[in-house]
């Protein structure tokens, strides 16, 4: 009798115990993977940080924190936008945005032009997760224009197609995530910039076109009054969710909605 | 050639002119910049008093059902999720295209319907709730608010915008394959691939969910393919209404109905008989 027979049961047998780790693997996934995301999410932000602090070392990539500020809140007075607290799937749409020319901006395409996918999703976690006050806005206000800002980002104008702003950007602007970043507190210059390039189809990675289509059919008076009383709001905190029916929650509706003149 | 007009000929147009422009048609169109449906009364035009109160609360329902009709909604909908614009804008089932034409004979439920059964009839079947009572002030708020922006529409007239529009029979039998490749390329951004829409970031409903527990149930208007068709060709995606073809709204309203939602309560009662 050959040899190679009396030894195949054995490695039939070796054959079914390397299979038990992957059954194992098949039954209970959930542990393993998990502690393996959340390693992976810690070290994906420590490399955020890296990244925005001092860039990635490649050539052209300098630190995001010079224009967005170290905790992002951007600086209004130039109309660089803040990012804290953006939602990560946000931040890096626009930096792939910008990547493939579908964001036009001068300064930023080639600082990103380096970036690996990862570093993008490493950098966009990170300002995530950051936190900052509303910075102060120079941006002059027409205080005659307020009314009508207020009632574009609530009422829309309907009868050109123009649906109200918090329909998708949240009420008050504070954003719907994932994709619809808050624009609550952004400065006025960044806004009114960014309604005009949608309009002239400068930026044309908004999902759908929908904001092209919008903010063609705006004016410019009103262009100039909605990124007014937005850049007038209290930027958002997705810190903590407050109970049902407390005052925080309740603040959904304005006081003046509350209580009937 | 001389003038032909003489003075009576030149009154007598000057008239006719006057009655053009003052006709109902462009009287109703007053207030709207493009002449061409309905302009309810201007914003801050609301009366004071007790009838100014109730109107606005009738808005406020309109905006935030769940919060101010909360104990007669069964689901995550509100009136403007089908009403658009607090039931102004043409094609979306405007209030001041209901108004003029309440009391009506409906196929649905085989009687003369009022303005407030059919009202009745939105929160048991769309908002898959229980109806409020027609004395309640919940119902008073919205009737209320129904006539405050109807003022001045004709009774009984058909008016450019109302109801939905009925879509022609499609030129392809609708299909679900096609709906849902639509459906995940057009909708879900906002509705989600699972249709069952975004919450905001204090947990409200910013989007709503399109099927499952959550929804309309199959009582409601929208379970019939051809009026939900006839919604999405106006209407959807928001701001870019008619940019979907006759036939892409109804492959993408048939796939929305063919998925799960609450059962219809008539035939609950049925069954339980």
């Amino acid at each position: 009798m050959p040899r190679w027979i009396g030894r195949r049961p054995f490695e039939k047998r070796i054959s079914l115990l390397s299979f038990l780790p992957c059954l194992a693997a098949l039954f209970f996934p959930a542990a393993p993977t998990s502690a393996l995301a959340a390693g992976d999410r810690a070290s994906l932000i420590s490399l955020g940080h890296l990244i925005a602090m001092k860039g990635n070392g490649l050539p052209g990539n300098t630190a995001c924190a010079e224009c967005h500020r170290i905790n992002g809140g951007g600086m209004p007075s130039v109309g660089i936008p803040r990012i804290a607290g953006q939602t990560a799937t946000y931040i890096y749409r626009e930096v792939r945005g910008v990547q493939k020319g579908t964001r036009f901006s001068p300064f930023m395409d080639r600082i990103v032009e380096n970036l690996s996918k990862r570093d993008i999703r490493a950098v966009a976690l990170y300002y995530s997760t950051v936190r900052t006050p509303k910075l102060h806005d120079p941006a002059e206000t027409d205080p005659s224009l307020q009314v009508l800002g207020r009632r574009i980002a609530r009422r829309g104008l309907w009868d050109r197609n123009i649906p109200a702003c918090i329909l998708c950007h949240g009420e008050d602007g504070r954003g719907i995530p994932p994709n619809f970043p808050y624009i609550a507190g952004q400065s006025k210059t960044y806004l009114m910039q960014q309604i005009i390039s949608f309009a002239v189809v400068e930026r044309k990675d908004d999902p759908e076109g929908l904001m092209r289509g919008i903010a063609s059919k705006l004016k410019n008076r009103e262009i100039k009054a909605v990124a007014q009383y937005f850049a007038s709001l209290t930027p958002p905190d997705y810190g903590t969710i407050p109970e049902k029916n407390s005052p925080e929650r309740l603040r959904l509706i304005p006081e003046k909605e509350i209580s009937p003149q | 050639m001389k003038n032909p007009l003489t003075l009576p000929e030149k009154t007598f147009l000057l008239i006719l002119v006057l009655f053009a422009t003052l006709s109902p048609r462009a009287a109703l169109a007053s207030g709207n910049k493009n002449f061409q449906f309905f302009a309810p009364p201007a914003e801050g035009s609301l009366p004071d008093g007790p009838l100014g109160r109730l109107i606005r609360k009738g808005e406020l329902i309109f905006i935030h059902t769940n919060l101010y009709a909360k104990k007669y909604v069964g689901n995550d909908l509100t009136c403007e999720s089908c009403h658009l614009d607090r039931g102004i804008k043409p094609y979306s089932a405007p209030l001041w295209g209901a108004y003029g034409t309440y009391p009506r004979y409906r196929a649905k439920n085989h009687k003369v319907n009022t303005l407030e059964e059919r009202i009745q009839g939105c929160f048991r079947f769309s908002l898959n709730g229980t109806p409020p009572p027609v004395d309640s002030e919940t119902m008073k708020a919205i009737v209320a608010y129904s006539y405050w922006v109807s003022r001045g529409a004709p009774v009984g007239l058909y008016l450019k915008g109302q109801g939905i529009v009925r879509l022609p029979k499609p030129e392809k039998s609708p299909s679900l394959r096609r709906g849902k490749i639509l459906f995940e390329g057009r909708c879900a951004l906002c509705h989600g691939l699972d249709g069952q829409g975004t919450q905001a970031d204090l947990g409200q409903v910013a989007f709503p969910p399109v099927w499952g527990s959550h929804s309309f149930n199959k009582g409601a208007g929208f379970h019939n393919v051809r009026e939900l068709a006839g919604f999405l060709r106006m209407n959807m995606p928001l701001s870019k209404g008619k940019s979907l073809s006759d036939q892409e709204a109804w492959d993408v309203a048939a796939y929305v109905d063919s998925k799960p939602r609450p059962e219809d309560p008539r035939k609950k009662l049925a069954r339980s008989r």
